[in-house]
């Protein structure tokens, strides 16, 4: 019997395609349409999701800039395992991250997640599932600045949160 | 109930700092590790990164280390890494040993 390509025997036993995974870390701004443009490959599907930063804090205050740091190293790699196996989970091909650290201002990126797959189902729930993994599995922190104050954002809103 | 006046506590904080210091710079370098410390755990513990010897005894955990941090107790929240690996609070340290205690993570 033939089995079809995303069949997840075939994935988990990492049969069938070789997945990509690009993992970026910028202390620069970037514009997340050049970085799509220039990792895309012919894939039959792809699904991304861009981040910004708001121009509200958690409290709904005026926000002046959000700073993130990271843990160099542990960071890539926790990134990395989640992404391997989100690809294998969901039978996708391939996974782009980008993420900011630094000082950004209102409305700049902080995060770009790309995925490709063969079908839409499996790059658009890995995209969700992967950025998910990052939100909650990667040693980023944000800092809130208002009236030149910083605070530490006590944790992520949920998927779920419409506010 | 309240915490120590904000400069009692950065007092405190600068006293622990001197004290795993001088621990760092008269013991051997062999009997040491690295501690880090990220985002509001820096702030509070007005510091990054520590030098920090290896108590005596047979075996040390990572809650060891914390606790000779004098930090208060460890919130059930923040995370441990040995080497870049995420461990529990009972894997035991060892001489060389990177150890970073991470708050809960807010990225994305």
């Amino acid at each position: 019997m033939k089995l079809p390509s995303f069949h997840p025997l075939l994935e988990a036993e990492g049969l069938t395609q070789k997945r990509e995974i690009t993992i970026e870390i910028y202390s620069q701004p970037f514009d997340p349409w050049i970085q799509l443009s220039e990792w895309s490959s012919t894939a039959a599907a792809s699904a991304s999701f861009c981040g910004h930063v708001r121009a509200v804090d958690e409290h709904g205050s005026s926000l002046e800039a959000l700073e993130l740091t990271h843990y160099p190293g542990l960071c890539e790699s926790l990134i990395r395992e989640n992404a391997q196996r989100l690809l294998t989970v969901h039978g996708a091909t391939a996974a782009l991250v980008i993420h900011r650290v630094g000082r950004l201002s209102p409305h700049e990126v902080i995060v770009l997640v790309a995925v490709e797959a063969d079908r839409r189902g499996p790059a658009q729930r890995c995209c969700m599932a992967l950025l998910e993994a990052i939100k909650y599995e990667a040693p980023f922190w944000k800092k809130e600045w208002r009236n030149g104050q910083g605070s530490w954002v006590s944790g992520n809103t949920p998927l779920s949160s419409s506010s | 109930m309240r915490g120590p006046a904000p400069e009692s506590r950065m007092q405190d904080n600068a006293r622990t700092k001197q004290v795993l210091q001088v621990f760092a710079m008269t013991k051997s370098p062999e009997r040491t590790l690295q501690v880090l410390l990220f985002a509001s755990l820096r702030d509070q513990a007005g510091w990054d990164e520590q030098c920090v010897l290896l108590p005596d005894q047979d075996v040390v955990t990572a809650e060891d280390i914390w606790h000779q941090l004098n930090l208060g107790p460890r919130p059930a929240s923040v995370q441990i890494s040995i080497n870049q690996r995420l461990v529990n609070a009972l894997t035991p340290v060892q001489k060389g040993d990177e150890v970073a205690f991470l708050p809960p993570f807010t990225g994305g």
